[in-house]
């Protein structure tokens, strides 16, 4: 391996995490005002032409803002929390399957898994380190809700990685060029869709937020810097979820812009989800990640098996 | 104050009210149950007939892919023992260079002694990875060691 | 066989599926009972009116919707078929700065007192307002004039306690106090909200036309 390689791997991880930073910065632009006409309202449109600088303002109001600095909290797990977040949600992004000059993991999904896994740890700590009584609620119940959506997650992408035979996340483009798994697997996509909804905490599952109950969950004691990283990372990882659905369900990875598109869509999809449904019940959830997703999950691993291995 | 103005009032329309739609109206349902499931089932086979063509055509790929690596293999491997032995003279040379104006060195042994006692003298034996990049810059020997494809 | 019978759900729901009677398998049964379900409530009779939650329709048409409902999800569908009509809809922003609500006759905004065509103030000092104002906002000192009316020297009113209620255009026998249609008088200091004696209040006559249009328009309900 030359050392120019080595740094075209480095300058294209930095542009993809300008990129990513860029995306998530539009991507909140979008839930307001795609939140705002299906309220038959305008979202923000003063800033810049129609609002597209909006979120420059907002990250210049957050940063400018007071730290607060809880007196009772623990000081290094509530200030090292939301950087971990935010560097998971940053690190899982390296998975994009790019042809050329970034890396290509092998063993792609299991990378993914492993760092969803790792991110139920910051929001647990987020919680509890505050020392406060919201918060501690709301990140527990964040993690139960996260570990039991993990279960069904992980097993819907197996059924997915049993029609490809690799972890690899290049292959799906590969295996998807006559039809998108989505018409091959339909159910399993509306589970994954809802599960990766469960996963980032968006409605109608949005229990760590739970705007109007807790006043904001897990994060009602972080303020301008703790807040922006805790969000930045919420809505990175609502942009990989798109990521992956177009991957495994939509047609893979083709270097065409109808790739982009459709992850955009998806996106919409899940700012469309919040502005549609409310808030699921708290045993209600848990109802249906363990007695509805899961069995579906696995039954439909083992007929996908069976598929896979006594007819193709 | 009163008479002056001409009052408009809100009387109900010429004929009166139209009467008000109060029962139920069910959603108008565009696909019933056994139409959802036969298209589930019926779009379902025919994506697993497309799936199984295109896994197919990736099994002929990799096919054709193995085979043409298999075939170059000897092509390659004589370029690399090639370039091996490349290397090899030039580090002949680099010693002879060197050890020129040293009274009693011949290239190849030390002072004129076989190094590999044992072995008939002239067996090729392969050099330790250090003295094979001996004169090379620290970046190839560097490279070699610890740089790998990790995959 | 009646035990049979009893236990097997199919044959007792097939047997009554395609009629809408209400039925309640009855739990107790004895055996004897060879199977038979309980009648409950016979709907059809007038006058009733069953309210309870009524089994779910066991055919196999239905059983099939119901299954379809809850795999794919066909009810959400409607819903965001909805939501996404909604946002083609036309938004019912206005600019506010440039375009601004439309106001009625009866809007109660910014106070002003009023005068006679003449030029002489309405307000004779009765202190009707300041005894009706439920914030107790309005303050009224009255004397006599030089040329003998009966007028205020002092009327100031707290636009801070105020509530915008409108009693006191009410309450005024002589429509000097009146609200007008003015919202956007707000300033950056508290002080200059408390309206002092007349001064402010007179600027009613930057107001007078509008404020007379209004009146004139609400006159019959007043």
């Amino acid at each position: 391996m030359f050392i120019l390689d080595i740094y075209l791997i480095m300058i294209g991880l930095l542009i993809l995490i300008v990129g990513v930073l860029i995306g998530v910065a539009y991507l909140t632009l979008l839930e307001r005002k795609v939140l705002g006409y299906i309220q038959i309202r305008k979202g923000p449109n003063k800033v810049g032409f129609m609002g597209i600088l909006q979120p420059f303002s907002d990250g210049i109001k957050l940063f400018t803002k007071e730290q607060t600095y809880p007196n009772f909290s623990n000081y290094i797990c509530y200030y090292f929390s939301p950087v971990l977040s935010f560097i998971l949600c940053l690190m899982i992004w390296m998975l994009i399957p790019y042809y050329f000059n970034l890396v290509s993991f092998n063993l792609g999904i299991l990378f993914f898994l492993s760092c969803t896994s790792l991110g139920v740890y910051t929001v647990m700590v987020s919680g509890w380190s505050s020392n406060s009584n919201y918060a501690l609620l709301g990140g527990l119940r964040a993690v139960a809700q996260t570990i039991s959506y993990e279960v069904s997650l992980a097993l819907i992408l197996m059924s997915s990685i049993v029609m490809i035979m690799d972890f690899n996340l290049l292959m799906f483009s590969l295996y998807q060029s006559m039809i998108w798994f989505i018409f091959l697997m339909f159910p399993l996509g509306l589970c994954w869709m809802s599960s990766s909804l469960a996963e980032t905490n968006r409605t109608p599952f949005d229990f760590a937020e739970g705007e109007s109950e807790l006043v904001s969950g897990f994060n009602v004691e972080y303020s301008s810097g703790g807040f922006v990283l805790i969000f930045l990372a919420e809505y990175s990882s609502i942009l990989f979820m798109s990521l992956l659905f177009t991957l495994i369900y939509l047609g893979g990875f083709n270097l065409s812009i109808f790739f982009y598109l459709k992850l955009s869509l998806i996106s919409f999809l899940f700012v469309w989800v919040r502005g549609t449904l409310p808030r699921y019940r708290y045993d209600k959830l848990m109802y249906l990640s363990w007695k509805s997703y899961l069995p579906v999950s696995l039954n439909f691993l083992l007929f996908f098996l069976g598929f896979k291995v006594f007819l193709i | 104050m009163e008479a002056a103005v001409a009052r408009k009032q809100d009387l109900p329309p010429p004929g009166g009210y139209k009467p008000i739609p109060f029962k139920r109206v069910p959603a108008k349902t565009l696909f019933s149950g056994y139409t959802m499931f036969a298209g589930y089932f019926g779009i379902t086979a025919f994506a697993m007939y497309l799936y199984s063509l295109n896994y197919k055509q990736i099994v002929k790929d990799e096919i054709e892919m193995r085979s043409a690596k298999m075939a170059i293999f000897p092509m390659l491997l004589a370029e690399r023992d090639r370039a091996y032995l490349k290397q090899l003279r030039k580090n002949r040379d680099a010693e002879a260079e060197l050890m020129k104006d040293v009274p009693g060195w011949e290239v190849g042994t030390y002072y004129g002694e076989k190094i590999y006692k044992l072995l008939p003298p002239d067996s090729f034996v392969d050099p330790i990875f250090h003295e094979y990049y001996a004169h090379s810059r620290s970046w190839e020997w560097y490279q070699r060691a610890y740089l790998k494809l990790r995959s | 066989m009646s035990l049979a019978k009893l236990f097997s759900v199919s044959s007792r729901v097939r047997a009554t599926g395609a009629s809408s009677l209400v039925l309640r398998h009855a739990q107790y049964s004895t055996p004897s009972d060879g199977g038979k379900t309980e009648m409950v409530y016979p709907p059809n009779l007038p006058g009733y009116k069953y309210v309870n939650a009524e089994d779910p329709n066991m055919s196999m048409k239905e059983m099939s919707n119901r299954a379809a409902q809850t795999l794919f999800w066909t009810e959400l569908a409607r819903g965001f078929a909805v939501t996404l009509a909604h946002i083609f809809k036309e938004p019912a922003t206005i600019n506010y700065p440039f375009e601004k609500g439309p106001l009625s006759p009866r809007f109660r905004g910014e106070h002003a007192l009023r005068r006679y065509p003449s030029g002489e103030e309405r307000c004779i000092a009765c202190k009707l307002c300041e005894a009706i104002c439920p914030a107790q906002a309005i303050t009224i000192e009255a004397e006599e004039r030089k040329d003998g009316s009966r007028r205020t020297t002092r009327y100031d009113i707290d636009m801070t306690k105020c509530i915008y209620c409108g009693f006191c255009q009410e309450a005024c026998p002589v429509d000097a106090i009146v609200e007008g249609p003015n919202f956007e008088f707000s300033t950056e200091t508290h002080e200059e909200l408390l309206y002092n004696k007349e001064k402010l209040l007179s600027n009613g006559d930057k107001w007078e036309s509008e404020i007379a249009t209004n009146i004139r328009a609400d006159h019959l309900y007043r």
